[in-house]
């Protein structure tokens, strides 16, 4: 009874308090406190404590030197992540980095034993997926403690249970303890899957090529297990693949903390070689992303790319450089790549984000009439379609050598052929997701980005060798890439856009002079946010 | 039930700061125009709205942007000199739970044992940038239940927290004591509240104010009331006084926009 007195005497009250706050006088200066609150909002996400407030009552205004200490504050920092986080949405937590194949499991198992889920692999391993009802699914509950010399850990034959189930023969090996790279905490894995095998040679002869066991082609191979702390296999989702999404986001997080508070210039955000790795990144490309899924995630590293051992759990964040020109700070991160996951998503994202256009769809239906083509699979010349195509897929092309639905950049032309006839009608999972398989299509057995990049099509052609370094580049020689940094930028800080456009259009010269200010400051991102919060417009409000 | 009846006054409330204005006198309207008219930068004034005193935005059928100066039609707005404005806009989520923690001096509101917040993260419009990419920054009911939520509990645990606190180390109770009640100190109160406007709205109160201090006033003096019935008030019964000013000064629109 007395919260509901409480509710109706504050519910009465808060509205005749709210009744003296609605003025007329809009739009109108605000005071110094307010300017300071919305400055503390903006650049420091929170409103500011009250000795802050009492601070100014000896002044006429917000010290600029306030300002100053919020740019440079690690509030600011968090304030930057946040706002480039709603340009490249980077959580990829719902995202399958692997399948069966490479997943540790306890399901089926005796009591908290592990072994892989896939059924091919428990196949390879004991000679049928399923060992038998009695003794358990795959190994069997006794501690295996034969194995063949040579290390490895491969369990002797004379250490196997063999069984007869109905017409079968299944051969069980027992488990052994091991401590998992994600845990210090020893488990019992089955002992086919905790094999410690480094390397094993496929085919013979000429054509024979010595993979590591976590690379997915030695997957059927009986010898190979998950490697020394199982390195070689994904654990627990929780564990692994949450802690490297993880990852991923703070990696890209640490590329704008470079760009906010760390004194480089904006460009470097999409520009930058170098990349910031932590121990669950390295590990993840030296050991488990080659034990990918053809129809998942292609997280091969790329072939320059370094790749340092160091512990999983390492949580100590070293810049690395990637190795090619062709990476171009946040836009071939694995945060963006696995986010934008086509090529076309790629081009266009960064088209919304650093030049502020987007695609629309054109006013009317064309028809051949037009000089278009109803049919043609090349959707720069098919009717309607061409409107955005024809600037889509070029911009799309400068992705073009890395992997879709991936983060690999695939410039190995002896692993990537950019033409593979071989793949022409091929159901090869390798042909159907990077080939042009089809042989009525424009250039059957082509790479896929390659399909077009002819002498009708020279921008293709242009942008697949420059990458997106060079569409960046273009940006930034033309301007476009700082204006739309200005605009973005303004759109946070003052809640409405530049107004550029239509009868209002009265902040065309302030935008170029922002923009050039911003160009000729090294493009300051703290620079550029004091410039537009100290600008009169940010002093009033509606 | 309690929670929708005192969010759904408040929405009324958020709707009024937005559109209104308190003087008078105010046209009788005609009932089958529209009263206001939404542009591409926010609600513009009723078309009813009387003449701006700094310019701005007009509406009715002239079509005046909302802000920056300009105005248009028959809406009444005046030309004005000077540069456009910004807008306003919600405080996110993530503005409302660091400055939460930094009006109630480190208390937060909590759901179990998890900062409520982040509890209630999706609930409450915050982007995972998986399903959602936008913030949903509407003053929903929803979202009104939900900072309801937190304005009580958050405001609980701060007049709880100063019970134990040394008098110059409190939060909420700055120029007063436990038991100080209107009738026993009303100078204190009333300096009280006047920083409690400045740490919650940042809103500088000036002496004799009565406009500001009078609403603030009777809500602390009726909740004490309430609260002691017919006792001598106690600081149990104080500090329901203080609750309630901190709950409606974490309500009002003056907190929730910038």
């Amino acid at each position: 009874m007395k919260h509901v007195l409480f509710t109706v005497v504050a519910a009465l009250s808060a509205t005749a308090l709210a009744q003296p706050a609605a003025q007329c006088q809009q739009p109108r200066d605000i005071d110094k406190y307010q300017l300071l609150r919305r400055l503390s909002l903006d650049l420091r996400g929170r409103v500011p404590d009250v000795a802050e407030y009492e601070a100014l009552d000896a002044q006429s205004s917000v010290p600029v030197s306030v300002i100053r200490d919020y740019l440079a504050s690690d509030d600011f920092r968090v304030v930057m992540r946040r706002y480039h986080e709603d340009l490249f949405w980077p959580n990829i937590t719902n995202v399958a980095l692997n399948n069966v194949n490479s997943q540790l499991t306890t399901g089926g198992n005796p009591t908290d034993v592990w072994s892989l889920s896939s059924t091919g692999r428990r196949s390879t391993y004991r000679g049928v997926p399923d060992a038998n009802t009695t003794h358990g699914l795959q190994c069997g509950d006794f501690e295996q403690t034969q194995f063949e010399p040579g290390g490895g850990f491969r369990p002797a034959a004379a250490g196997l249970r063999t069984t007869t189930v109905g017409t079968r023969t299944v051969t069980q090996e027992g488990w052994r303890w091991v401590t998992p790279y994600w845990s210090t905490t020893p488990i019992k894995v089955c002992a086919y899957d905790a094999q410690e095998t480094e390397t094993v040679t496929l085919g013979t002869g000429t054509a024979a090529r010595t993979l590591s066991c976590g690379h997915y082609e030695t997957n059927g191979q009986k010898s190979c297990g998950c490697g020394a702390g199982l390195k070689f296999c994904f654990g627990p989702t929780a564990n692994v693949r949450t802690v490297i999404a993880n990852s991923v986001r703070e990696q890209l997080g640490r590329m704008v903390d470079r760009v906010s508070t760390g004194g480089r210039p904006y460009t470097d955000l999409v520009l930058s070689r170098t990349v910031p790795v932590n121990g669950a990144l390295a590990f993840w490309k030296k050991n488990l992303a080659s034990n990918l899924s053809t129809s998942r995630i292609w997280s091969m590293p790329d072939p320059n790319e370094p790749l340092p051992t160091r512990p999983f759990s390492d949580a100590v964040w070293i810049d690395v450089d990637r190795g090619s020109d062709l990476h171009a700070g946040v836009l071939t991160s694995a945060a963006y790549l696995i986010r934008f996951q086509t090529n076309r998503a790629r081009g266009n994202r960064y088209r919304q984000d650093f030049e502020c256009e987007t695609y629309a769809p054109p006013s009317r239906l064309e028809t051949p009439a037009d000089g278009c083509s109803a049919t043609s699979d090349d959707l720069t010349k098919r009717c309607t379609c061409r409107g955005c195509h024809r600037g889509l897929e070029p911009l799309a092309s400068h992705w073009g050598q890395l992997a879709e639905s991936g983060t690999t950049l695939m410039t190995n032309t002896t692993d990537w052929p950019r033409m593979r006839p071989t793949c022409v009608g091929s159901n090869n999972a390798i042909c159907q997701r990077f080939y042009v398989t089809n042989d009525d299509a424009d250039n059957p057995g082509a790479f896929l980005p390659y399909q077009y990049a002819d002498a009708q099509h020279p921008d293709i052609t242009q942008a697949l060798a420059g990458g997106p370094r060079k569409r960046v580049n273009e940006s930034l020689a033309n301007g476009t890439f700082a204006r739309c940094t200005v605009r973005k930028a303004w759109s946070a800080v003052m809640k409405r856009d530049l107004r550029l456009s239509g009868p209002d259009a009265d902040e065309l010269d302030l935008l170029d002079t922002l923009a050039t200010g911003f160009r000729t400051n090294n493009y300051s991102l703290p620079w550029l946010m004091e410039q537009l919060v100290t600008q009169p417009q940010y002093r009033r409000v509606r | 039930m309690r929670a929708l009846t005192s969010s759904f006054v408040v929405l009324v409330f958020v709707f009024v700061f937005v559109s209104a204005c308190t003087e008078a006198p105010v046209p009788t309207p005609t009932p089958t125009d529209p009263s206001l008219v939404v542009t591409r930068d926010g609600p513009s004034l009723p078309f009813d709205h009387p003449p701006l005193l700094g310019g701005g935005s007009a509406g009715g059928d002239g079509g005046g942007a909302a802000g920056g100066g300009s105005a248009g039609g028959s809406g009444g707005g005046a030309v004005v000199a000077g540069p456009a404005s910004a807008g306003s806009r919600r405080l996110s989520t993530r503005q409302l739970a660091k400055s939460m923690e930094t009006v109630l001096g480190g208390s937060v509101w909590m759901v179990g044992s998890t900062n409520g917040f982040d509890a209630r993260t999706r609930t409450l419009g915050e982007p995972d940038y998986i399903a959602v990419v936008d913030e949903n920054l509407e003053p929903s009911a929803l979202f009104l239940k939900f900072m309801d939520d937190a304005a009580k509990d958050g405001c609980s645990r701060a007049t709880t927290a100063d019970q134990t606190r040394a008098a110059n180390q409190r939060v909420l109770y700055k120029t007063v004591g436990l038991t100080d009640t209107v009738a026993s100190n009303r100078a204190g109160v009333d300096q009280n509240l006047g920083y409690l406007k400045l740490r919650f709205h940042g809103i500088k109160v000036a002496a004799g104010d009565e406009a500001t201090l009078a609403p603030l006033r009777k809500l602390f003096d009726d909740a004490v009331k309430g609260a002691a019935g017919t006792a001598t008030p106690t600081a149990a019964h104080v500090r329901e006084g203080w609750r309630a000013v901190c709950v409606a000064l974490l309500m009002a629109p003056e907190y929730h926009l910038y």
